[in-house]
């Protein structure tokens, strides 16, 4: 009896993930204790730190529960096949929990949802009331190109050097260059189109620098502006009409889905949660797509993207190579967003402060608290935070746009 | 379809973006003068009408001298305020002699909207 239980013991010890770990420490064992670290270290910035933590959350402990040895939480080799297309029979036949919610981001289906609820809580008046914000938010765009730019470069590099990471192929310096939009459910739905295996690093990436807004930011906004320019008192915005309010959602899906079909998805569903909203008339479904449903597709998409963060595609350079093209992308939009800024300051003779040209990056609503909170620190009764949300509304149409473009270009 | 040149997708990506919001600064223009009219319209109506009934004459009030009112501030902003003071004394027993712009800052009532509106974020 007693060598039937020491059998039994030593069975669930064999199966356990404790084995799995130590007992291949140095075949890759280790691996998972790092991926482990890293899923605590990103739980505790989003519990305690508060970093982006709706998302932020999920996503770490999707990627605790994904390295965890033999959990077999999520199949990757279901979706990443040679054929190209996931294999969505072995999805539905043996695929668990975080296989099927997968699939809302494999199909593109949760960012255009968490779009919809963004829209039924966006107020478009200040950018309505100041159509001129719009090219803010089209000039903070400039990281989103310049860092694709900036990882095709490093081709070069990797070929002169001989290292096989230092390569991206035009899809994934696409991926990476969208996490300069500052939205995730952007960059989540252009990866999942053109790099998915890079999804869980680029997801990860993404929100970790949109929560580090108020910290990358203010240097880059100081330095390329004067004392002078930063204390700048804008003129308060005209009322905006019903009328107005309900016509701008369907004036944009029509001018932008018309001239970029691809962009649809998300510009499409942001217009309609807005249209829900300015209408009134649908009250009912309009908080439904702004809290309940939202909600709900936050936890699957947060917890599946953190599924697919397992060590092997995770601990390599690329990861580390995209975190630092990832701030790249973020300081080249802001500096775009504020020479642009500048700019129209120059050609207003004054009128325009050009701190809220960083506001152009998305990242709504925190980077237009930041053009508010750096304004005031020069000029302490100056109000930035109204004119600043115009181009932090039109940063999340912009960067919509450059998704569409970027997956017709390079899809 | 081959994937074209970095600077290729770099300029045509970036300027279509510019492009696409351009066009949409430009019909937003429109369509906020064309808005801004028909407000313009309604407001002139709306001031004709008060005209013709100011027409009809009111007896004025014997005993208080008018208090001195700067220009440029509403009859209706007068009353409120005459209003305000006449509740916080506590019935007649005040003069408002005169009624002046405070001349520099911000006016006191939009730093209080302005506030309300940013407090949420």
């Amino acid at each position: 009896m007693l060598q039937a239980i020491t059998e039994i013991l030593s069975s669930i010890w064999a199966n356990s993930g404790f084995a799995a770990i130590f007992g291949n420490f140095a075949d890759g064992g280790y691996k998972y204790l790092i991926m482990i670290a890293i899923s605590c270290v990103l739980l505790y910035l989003a519990i305690v730190k508060k970093f982006e933590p709706l998302l932020l959350l999920p996503i770490a402990f999707g990627m605790l529960m994904a390295n965890l040895p033999w959990g077999n939480i999520i199949h990757m080799d279901f979706f990443i096949t040679e054929s190209g297309h996931p294999d969505y029979g072995r999805v539905l036949l043996e695929g668990g929990l975080a296989d099927i919610l997968y699939m809302g981001v494999k199909l593109g289906v949760y960012p255009p949802l968490i779009f919809l609820g963004i829209g039924t809580m966006t107020d478009f008046s200040s950018l309505i009331s100041n159509p001129k914000s719009l090219l803010l938010g089209a000039a903070a765009q400039l990281g989103i190109f310049a860092t694709y730019a900036g990882a095709m470069g490093l081709n070069e590099l990797g070929e002169a050097w001989g290292i096989d990471w230092l390569h991206f192929t035009p899809q994934e310096a696409g991926s990476i260059g969208i996490i300069g939009g500052a939205d995730g459910p952007t960059a989540i739905f252009v990866t999942s189109k053109l790099a998915p295996h890079l999804l869980g690093a680029i997801a990860v990436a993404a929100y970790s620098y949109m929560a580090l807004v108020p910290v990358i930011q203010p240097p880059i906004m100081r330095a390329l502006t004067t004392k002078k320019e930063r204390a700048i008192v804008m003129q308060q915005l005209r009322p905006v009409s019903k009328t107005e309010k309900i016509l701008f959602p369907i004036i944009v899906t029509l001018l932008v889905c018309l001239i970029l079909p691809d962009a649809t998805p998300l510009v499409g569903m942001l217009m309609l949660g807005n249209l829900m909203k300015e209408t009134g008339v649908v009250e009912r479904i309009t908080k439904t797509a702004g809290n309940e449903l939202m909600n709900i597709i936050t936890i699957f998409l947060g917890f599946s993207v953190g599924c697919t963060t397992n060590a092997d595609t995770f601990l390599n350079g690329q990861t580390l190579l995209i975190i630092c093209l990832g701030m790249i992308a973020f300081a080249f939009g802001t500096a775009g967003g504020v020479m642009f800024g500048k700019l129209m300051c120059w050609a207003t003779g004054g009128k325009i402060n050009p701190l809220i040209g960083s506001a152009g990056v998305s990242a709504v609503p925190m980077a237009a608290r930041v053009s508010q909170k750096v304004g005031q620190e020069e000029n302490p009764s100056n109000f930035l935070l109204m004119h600043a949300m115009g181009p932090n509304v039109a940063g999340v149409i912009g960067s919509a746009v450059a998704a569409g473009i970027l997956i017709n270009i390079l899809g | 379809m081959e994937i074209p040149s970095v600077g290729t997708v770099v300029i045509v990506g970036f300027g279509l973006v510019l492009s696409i919001l351009v066009l949409l600064v430009f019909i937003l223009s429109l369509q906020g003068r064309f808005f801004k009219s028909v407000d313009k319209n309604k407001v002139a109506k709306a001031e004709k009408v008060v005209a013709k009934a100011a027409v009809v004459p009111v007896p004025a009030a014997a005993a208080a001298p008018a208090p001195y009112v700067e220009p440029g501030i509403p009859e209706e902003v007068v009353v409120a305020i005459a209003a305000a003071i006449a509740a916080m004394e506590g019935g007649s027993n005040y003069t408002l002699r005169s009624l002046t712009r405070k001349k520099d800052g911000r006016n006191p009532w939009s730093v209080a909207a302005t506030l309300s509106y940013t407090q949420p974020f």
